[in-house]
């Protein structure tokens, strides 16, 4: 079943940043989700992902999809080190370690599993994420400016990698930034807010 | 504009450590000399020898050891329950606000009272270990609750988008969370629970006890006795305290990595 947000609310104190939003998306393929900051993306992101609960709405058909996330934020655990951040998403921490070790070398960070994100750049840091969103795998992709603070090289290298493990799975991107617009999307909703709403679709 | 760099001098952590025992040393001799009555202040070289001549005597450690296993027991049960009820108060908000005035009561209650209650309430030999715990006891709870709380929320969105369930999420984001604030109220409990137990020690007047023994050298005015058994109870506790914290960031690190 293709998720679809349907009739949904959400307000943080007296602003509504979603106020009847509806939203439809298919089986597979990349969708973005492109509008200025603060109208409301990441919000509608994380109520798709069920880390926020709508006040009224509902989003539908995400039972039975396994959902991945590069957060806008890398939200990296301080204490561990890119490998073993990476292999705490396996339930089995040894087969996590084999594959963390692979995902550093496709990003590029091989010869520095051992390092905690505090002795990583930015851009290590936001690939280390990167690379535990694919290592994760899934049928959805939420992407919340997944390829900020990276250089034009890295960034396609990125691209990339991440067409290549989500090509049979639905990406949602959101971004402001018209390259990776044209570069990833199948499909662009132009959104403002907020309240969030769909001005164009491209 | 000019710039003048400094350089800076570099002395040593160890180096600094020596001088600031011997300065402290010193400012002691100086107070010994200056006030001139043994009774009233000894010398370090003093305290010293009658250190030696305790350790010399047969009952020494276990006097020092019945007094350690009193606050030990005592700290762990303050510890283990302060811990269990943080978590409890942290889950669920009407336990937390039923906790809350025990917590200050509890803080806010001298000492002193609390082991006059208890050498009416229960046998001697426990009261030791009883005014540990309730001393440890609201620094471990308040500590861990604020632990908790503090939890970046956005780690645990992560945790939940990852699916790690509660182990897991437990292991590898909440302790390493509260392992810092953990770590603070034991390191600060520990020295309070020496406080307290031998204080404790002293109004109850137990055999083999240091406390025992500082009564005793209260009632026949040998100072030299008291500062001794004094630096007993210091050595002590900061030798605990130094145990404690090495093998607290060993546990943390075992455990937030084997989860």
């Amino acid at each position: 079943m293709p998720l679809q947000v349907n009739d949904a609310v959400k307000t943080y104190g007296s602003e509504k940043v979603l106020d009847g939003f509806n939203m439809n998306f298919p089986e597979k393929g990349t969708v973005c989700l492109f509008g200025p900051s603060g109208c409301g993306k990441t919000t509608l992101l994380n109520c798709i992902a069920g880390l926020e609960k709508l006040d009224s709405g509902m989003v539908s058909g995400r039972r039975g999809h396994k959902f991945s996330c590069v957060f806008q934020e890398d939200r990296l655990l301080p204490w561990l080190s890119a490998r073993e951040n990476i292999a705490a998403v396996f339930h089995n921490r040894k087969t996590g370690l084999c594959h963390a070790d692979e995902w550093l070398e496709k990003v590029g960070l091989g010869g520095k599993e051992a390092k905690r994100p505090c002795e990583l750049s930015g851009g290590m840091c936001r690939r280390v994420a990167i690379a535990r969103a694919l290592a994760f795998g899934g049928d959805v992709f939420l992407l919340d400016e997944p390829f900020q603070r990276l250089d034009s090289k890295t960034r396609s290298k990125m691209i990339g990698l991440v067409r290549e493990k989500a090509s049979e799975s639905l990406c949602i991107l959101v971004t402001h930034d018209e390259t990776e617009r044209r570069e990833m999307a199948d499909i662009t909703y132009i959104l403002e807010g907020p309240p969030l709403k769909t001005i164009d679709i491209v | 504009m000019i710039f003048i760099i400094r350089n800076k001098l570099h002395v040593p952590d160890f180096a600094v450590k020596i001088i600031t025992v011997v300065f402290w040393l010193f400012i002691w001799q100086a107070i010994y000399v200056f006030v001139g009555q043994e009774i009233l202040v000894v010398s370090p070289a003093c305290v010293f020898v009658r250190l030696c001549h305790l350790i010399a005597d047969g009952g020494f450690w276990l006097t020092a050891f019945a007094t350690m296993g009193r606050i030990m027991e005592g700290f762990i049960i303050g510890v283990l329950s302060g811990l269990v009820l943080a978590v409890f108060a942290a889950r669920s908000h009407v336990c937390r606000t039923l906790m809350q005035p025990v917590v200050f009561i509890v803080k806010a209650t001298p000492v002193a009272s609390f082991i006059i209650l208890a050498l009416v309430w229960m046998h001697a030999d426990f009261v030791p270990a009883f005014s540990a715990s309730l001393i440890v006891f609201p620094i471990i709870w308040e500590n861990v609750l604020e632990g908790i709380q503090k939890t970046d929320e956005k780690l645990l969105q992560m945790g939940q988008m990852f699916q790690f369930g509660k182990m897991k999420t437990a292991g590898r984001i909440y302790v390493p969370s509260v392992a810092p604030y953990f770590t603070a109220a034991c390191t600060t409990g520990l020295g309070l629970s020496w406080k307290g137990g031998v204080a404790a020690e002293v109004l109850s007047d137990l055999p083999f006890s240091v406390g025992g023994h500082i009564y005793d050298s209260k009632i026949y005015l040998e100072t030299a006795d008291l500062f001794a058994w004094t630096a007993v109870v210091i050595i002590f506790s900061v030798f605990l305290e130094f145990l404690m914290k090495r093998l607290m960031k060993a546990a943390t690190d075992k455990f937030s990595l084997n989860i």
